[in-house]
């Protein structure tokens, strides 16, 4: 029996766009500028444009023209902007599904059963903490996105740069066998520590240094500009992680007002969004900022429950403390330690 | 006020509950809570997971995936509420629905609007609407969204227990254990 959901035929059409009109007519609290959407870099070669449904040469030629080369850069691309190319937004509503079809993205009904032999196959980096691996129900998943939130000095960049080598390891030894992409926003990144971590995993540092391919972002329009280039063929295949620490920094620092923050926030989480659907494993940090006597994730909304596993990292005294603050496990916590080999276990 | 009083005093009839709190604050252990009770008593639950966070393996939750990655089918969205098979619907969650949907800002608020009252509307047909939302400082969407539910709840940790407060129509609070 499959586990599936599906609406009873339409009894009627559904107009979303008068719908959404009638209520936001009268309001006034709702000016704010349009938004400039993601625009995804393609790296399926499979299908050409024509391949689509409703695809002639003549609008492929179009589309090709206005900056969308591949399936997936149409899979991705909103109908709005789309229609902006090919005049009508219903035409590029049904383009983009039939790429998105094409490129299987498009399945969001799935059995229960499809989908517990989808994890069986999951592969995960370890975090070379047996509690901390326990604690995420085997490590850094790949194909989704782990965040480690955390005030100053909680241990967030070393897990970090631990993980950097970790996914180096073979896949026998807890790794991935990959490189590690390290999009830095604080300047926090220290290869001295890359080196030490590498030794002590018995690793060859240099090479492991050379494993590690480096961005500093330094600016907002910065950091998405180097997450969609991330997604760039070459560098996606020896990839098996990608860790940005950390997320919230650079719009803080840029933008006063909470709508553009909220904007930016939401291209990276969308960004980071498409680049764990290419199979490579996230991982990335989060300041806290104070609320009542409380720390709570900074980012606010456009960060609520983008990440599969959130965990919220503590200084106790010598030791950190790792609590998973999502799902079964929350409320859960361990403890590890941080030393000059790296990220370890306390026993 | 106990949980059980809760479930008691909320079941009087059709509802549009909103459970708003921050990250790791046990919305969705309330939400479980509830759904235990809910199937318990018989009721089919449709759990839509705009948000990465499938708290349902339970086969008896009928469960609709959106990809983040692509965004929210907003026709698609409104045509399960409307004409889903449900008795309960967990919308996971407001701040998702409201970033991934493909639609220019002023529109986006237009649309979690559309798709809130199209929930309380329901409620008429005897439909019941749990919609996990986020709280900072304020309730997300808090000066468009908060006529739209009948009764809302914000969560807090405290320790292993998850205290909540209900701040609509009643002001009355109890915890669960973690």
């Amino acid at each position: 029996m499959g586990l599936i959901v599906m609406p009873r035929k339409a009894k009627a059409k559904i107009d979303v766009d008068k719908m959404v009109e009638d209520i936001i007519s009268d309001s006034d609290e709702l000016v704010a500028p349009e938004i400039e959407e993601y625009e995804g870099k393609s790296i399926d070669k499979q299908f050409k444009l024509e391949d689509l449904d409703g695809v002639g040469r003549v609008t492929a030629q179009k589309l090709r023209n206005a900056g969308y080369q591949t399936i997936r850069d149409i899979a991705y691309a909103s109908a709005h902007e789309l229609a902006m190319v090919i005049g009508s937004e219903d035409r590029a509503f049904s383009i983009i599904r039939s790429a998105q079809r094409l490129l299987g993205e498009g399945e969001e009904f799935i059995t229960a059963k499809e989908l517990f032999e989808r994890r069986k196959n999951l592969e995960y980096i370890s975090t070379g903490v047996r509690a901390l691996d326990d604690l995420l129900d085997g490590g850094v998943e790949v194909g989704s996105i782990t965040e480690f939130i955390g005030e100053f000095g909680a241990g967030k960049t070393q897990v970090c740069h631990q993980l950097a080598v970790m996914v180096q390891l073979p896949r026998g030894q807890g790794g991935l066998a990959a490189r590690a992409l390290y999009i830095d926003t604080e300047g926090t990144f220290r290869p001295e520590r890359i080196v030490q971590i590498a030794r002590h995993r018995g690793l060859d540092p240099e090479k492991t240094l050379e494993n590690i391919i480096y961005a500093r972002a330094y600016n907002s329009d910065h950091l998405i500009s180097l997450l969609q280039h991330s997604i760039n063929v070459g560098l996606l295949k020896e990839i098996g992680l990608i860790i940005i620490d950390e997320l919230t920094n650079l719009p803080r620092k840029e933008f006063l007002s909470s709508s553009e923050r909220a904007e930016i926030y939401h291209k990276i989480v969308k960004s980071l969004k498409v680049l764990s659907r290419l199979g490579v494993a996230i991982v990335s940090t989060r300041q806290v900022v104070q609320l009542k006597n409380k720390l709570i994730p900074a980012g606010g909304p456009a960060f609520d429950s983008y990440a599969e596993k959130s965990v919220f990292l503590s200084r106790r005294g010598e030791m950190r403390e790792a609590e998973r603050i999502d799902g079964e496990k929350i409320g859960q916590s361990v403890v590890f330690n941080i030393s000059e080999e790296g990220v370890l276990d306390v026993y | 006020m106990s949980i059980d009083e809760f479930f008691k005093y909320l079941w009087t009839r059709a509802f549009t509950l909103e459970i708003s709190g921050t990250q790791g604050s046990g919305r969705r252990l309330l939400v479980k809570k509830i759904v235990e009770k809910a199937l318990n008593e018989g009721y089919r639950i449709s759990y839509v997971n705009v948000s990465n966070r499938n708290i349902f393996p339970d086969q008896r939750v009928l469960t609709v995936n959106f990809n983040m990655a692509i965004g929210i089918n907003a026709q698609k969205l409104l045509e399960l509420i409307m004409n889903g098979t449900y008795d309960v619907m967990i919308l996971d969650n407001v701040p998702r629905m409201f970033f991934d949907v493909e639609l220019p800002y002023r529109k986006r608020w237009g649309y979690v609007a559309t798709i809130l009252s199209t929930c309380l509307k329901k409620t008429r047909e005897d439909k019941m609407f749990i919609t996990i939302n986020y709280r900072g400082r304020q309730i997300f969407g808090e000066k468009m969204f908060s006529n739209y539910f009948t009764h809302r709840v914000v969560t807090e940790r405290n320790e292993n227990r998850i205290i909540v407060s209900m701040i609509y129509p009643l002001s009355q609070k109890f915890s669960i254990m973690i």
